[in-house]
């Protein structure tokens, strides 16, 4: 079943034509990665899909993006809905400058899903779900600058999921981070999955095979290759990819 | 691009292939001696103990660059065939040595081969796969890998042949022994050429496929 | 000449004027001790009726916190537009053009204008609501300036972060930005007041007189303020300069104050700022 569709996907940046024609089918329930060398157009793809490309001057999009089986780009789509829905998580730790506490109710809040008791649950909820909560829950009125980097960002993934998203999307979510706190997002990573459609944009061809289902492989704004992780990475299809992830060229 | 990984894999390249060789010529030797009834058991024995030494420092190098470098597709392909058919050849040297310590110790070095005219359609055969799986190995050519099979079949029918033809021998003498074992021998090395032919198109096609 | 030396020159040559700005302002200070002599702790309190300084302080107070509340809400809001909404292009260059050269007005050219506009054409005569407005005019470049800087210097991530859980850019703003942009903003406010605390042309027509009876009831009644009363003593009365020297020193600490709360405001909410250092 597919969670998330393109189909013909184009993106310009003003006159710099960053996706070409994209067709790509997104599992639900799933983690997909999106690999490629840099400038590929990777982290713009993602941001297609929560539309979160539209706040940049000059953007222009043809052809469909399909959440659910509702194209996203249609007139009257209800933007600030669907980034609910579809959240993300950014390359380095972005909390805000509040409470631990309240950087998870920032969310519920603006979109009124709870409040008071509620609230407090729906927090505790989202933190635990982010393999944060045992280590905040003492803490909860510190300041989030108070966490350390792979903690920040687990706490943005609590605040993501504290909306009750369907699909989670991460640009490059470990590459701030030290090894030890990298692995434990990539086992969160995989534990979410069950719940969520996970779709993560990562450099890291071994985190890449580590960590997802299915890969797709982006080559300036091209999709070259889609398919099953493992076999992907064992005899990709197409040459490119088999050049890429075998380091033939960056 | 060139990558840290490839002044290794060169390596390793190079250390299966002289693994390769030397195996062949083990079995050259010890197809030699029988073939002219000649003591060739401490040469032989020599050359597959230099062989189980290849084939670990094969195994340690093919390691080192998994650690290292973690590679994928045709790269991970290559060290993971690299490694079987490492295993393969160590396997030719053994049987080389079994065949000349046989031929020695059961067969008193006797004209053996020649008893049936069978044995020397056996040794021939065999000695072309053992070759043509050399071969293949440093072209990493999946096709000559593939005609593999076809001998394999030759060799299984004469090797049945023979031994129904044995069965049938009046006389117990030594080389009867010693033949019987031989020809074992030499079907079981068929088999392990085939195994170099499948790692082979492994590493040039990706697929799992039987030569047998 | 060696190269350390060619250093030690550079490090002295460059002390030399902030000595110099040391020096001046300790003379000034000393002359303005000097008129302490002509002050004490009750006139602060007595009204001026009485020879006090009470209406004049209050009501210069009072002019400075209308004029901050004016200008306050308006900078804000025209910063934010001028920072987050406003297209790059012509338009907005024109607008940051238009309020740096605000900022360069004579504050006479003010006074005038308010007296013309505000006093005579919109009919609210010699009033603190006159003053509030002149004065606002002074302040509003450096509220903009500092608003501008202060809602630049917070990481857009937060911005980024908001409109990526569903926000609209107005409520991404208001919850993010401006809570982290606030005490920069406060900050400019308050130097805003300090800068047009000593303002007497702005106010000479068009708020203040030399003396009322008590505080202004409403803010269409005319005020005494301390800058105003040293002007007005000095040219239309010719007191001799040494006995305004007292409500200068007034003026200065009123001023001094401010400063001090700006800086206090500033160190206090940059430790919870990381992302400045």
């Amino acid at each position: 079943m597919a969670k998330v569709e393109t189909k013909n996907l184009n993106l310009w940046f003003k006159d710099n034509h960053v996706l070409k024609d994209v067709n790509l089918t997104i599992k639900e329930n799933a983690v997909t990665a999106v690999m490629g060398p840099s400038g590929c157009g990777k982290s713009t793809l993602i941001r297609a899909m929560n539309r979160m490309n539209d706040v940049i001057s000059g953007c222009r999009v043809t052809g469909e993006v399909y959440v659910d089986g509702k194209n996203v780009y249609e007139d009257g789509t209800n933007v600030y809905d669907l980034r609910r829905r579809v959240g993300m998580v950014f390359q380095r730790p972005n909390p805000f400058p509040k409470s631990i506490f309240e950087n998870v109710a920032f969310g519920p809040k603006i979109h009124k899903i709870a409040n008071g008791k509620k609230l407090e649950e729906v927090v505790e909820k989202s933190l635990r779900g982010a393999a944060l909560w045992d280590e905040v829950k003492d803490r909860l009125n510190d300041t989030a600058f108070s966490l350390s980097g792979g903690q920040q960002q687990r706490l943005c993934i609590a605040r993501a999921l504290a909306v009750e998203p369907e699909v989670i999307l991460m640009d490059e979510p470990c590459s701030a981070l030290d090894p030890a706190s990298t692995a434990r997002i990539e086992m969160l990573i995989r534990e979410l999955s069950e719940k969520y459609t996970v779709i993560i944009v990562t450099h890291n061809l071994q985190q890449a095979a580590r960590v997802s289902d299915f890969t797709a492989f982006l080559y300036v704004g091209e999709l070259i290759e889609y398919g099953e992780t493992e076999k992907l990475f064992e005899d990709p299809k197409s040459e490119l990819t088999e050049k890429y992830i075998t380091g033939k060229f960056g | 691009m060139v990558r840290l990984l490839d002044a290794g894999l060169e390596q390793l390249t190079v250390m299966v292939y002289k693994s390769g060789e030397a195996a062949k010529s083990a079995l050259n030797m010890a197809f030699r001696g029988f073939m002219n009834g000649k003591d060739a058991m401490d040469d032989v024995r020599d050359l597959s103990d230099v062989i189980s030494s290849m084939t670990v420092e094969i195994e340690n190098k093919a390691f080192e660059l998994i650690v290292k470098y973690q590679p994928v597709a045709s790269d991970l392909r290559i060290i993971n065939s690299y490694m079987k058919i490492a295993y393969n050849f160590e396997r030719y040297g053994r049987y080389a040595w079994d065949l000349s310590f046989t031929h020695k110790k059961l067969g008193a070095l006797g004209e053996c081969a020649v008893a049936s005219d069978l044995m020397p359609k056996l040794v021939e055969k065999v000695s072309e796969m053992v070759s043509k799986s050399v071969e293949a190995l440093r072209q990493h050519d999946a096709e000559l890998a593939k005609t593999l099979a076809d001998t394999e079949k030759e060799v299984d029918d004469l090797y049945f042949a023979y031994l129904d033809q044995l069965s049938k021998a009046r006389a117990q003498s030594k080389c009867v022994m010693c033949n019987l074992l031989v020809s074992r021998y030499l079907e079981r090395i068929a088999d392990h050429t085939t195994y170099v032919g499948e790692a082979i198109v492994y590493i040039a096609t990706g697929e799992k496929i039987s030569l047998r | 000449m060696t190269e350390t030396t060619k250093e030690r020159v550079v490090f002295f040559a460059l002390g030399v004027p902030m000595v110099m700005c040391l020096i001046a302002f300790f003379w000034i200070l000393a002359i303005l001790s000097s008129g302490a002599g002509t002050l004490n702790l009750s006139m602060l309190t007595t009204s001026a009726l009485q020879g006090g300084l009470f209406e004049m302080i209050v009501g210069t107070i009072y002019l400075l916190l209308g004029a901050a509340g004016v200008a306050g809400p308006i900078g804000v809001l025209a910063a934010v537009y001028l920072v987050e909404y406003a297209p790059s292009g012509k338009i907005t260059r024109i607008i940051d053009q238009a309020v740096n050269n605000l900022a360069g007005v004579p504050s006479i050219v003010i006074g005038l204008f308010g007296f013309a506009f505000f006093t005579t054409q919109l009919g609210l005569g010699r009033s603190l609501a006159a003053g509030w407005l002149t004065l606002s005019l002074m302040m509003l470049p450096i509220v903009i300036r500092g608003t501008e800087e202060a809602l630049k210097m917070v990481p857009p991530s937060f911005q980024e972060a908001s409109l990526a859980l569903g926000t609209t850019k107005w409520r991404a703003i208001t919850a993010t930005t401006l809570p982290s942009a606030a005490p920069g903003i406060v900050t400019s406010v308050i130097l805003g007041i300090a800068r047009v605390a000593g303002e007497t042309a702005a106010i000479l027509f068009t708020s203040c007189v030399l003396i009322t009876r008590g505080l202004p009831k409403s803010p269409f009644e005319p005020v005494m303020a301390l800058a105003y009363n040293m002007f007005v003593r000095i040219v239309a009365i010719g007191d001799p300069a040494e006995s305004v020297f007292g409500i200068a020193l007034v003026l200065f600490l009123i001023v001094a104050v401010f400063a001090i709360i700006a800086i206090v405001i500033r160190t206090y909410y940059r430790k919870r700022q990381p992302w400045l250092r």
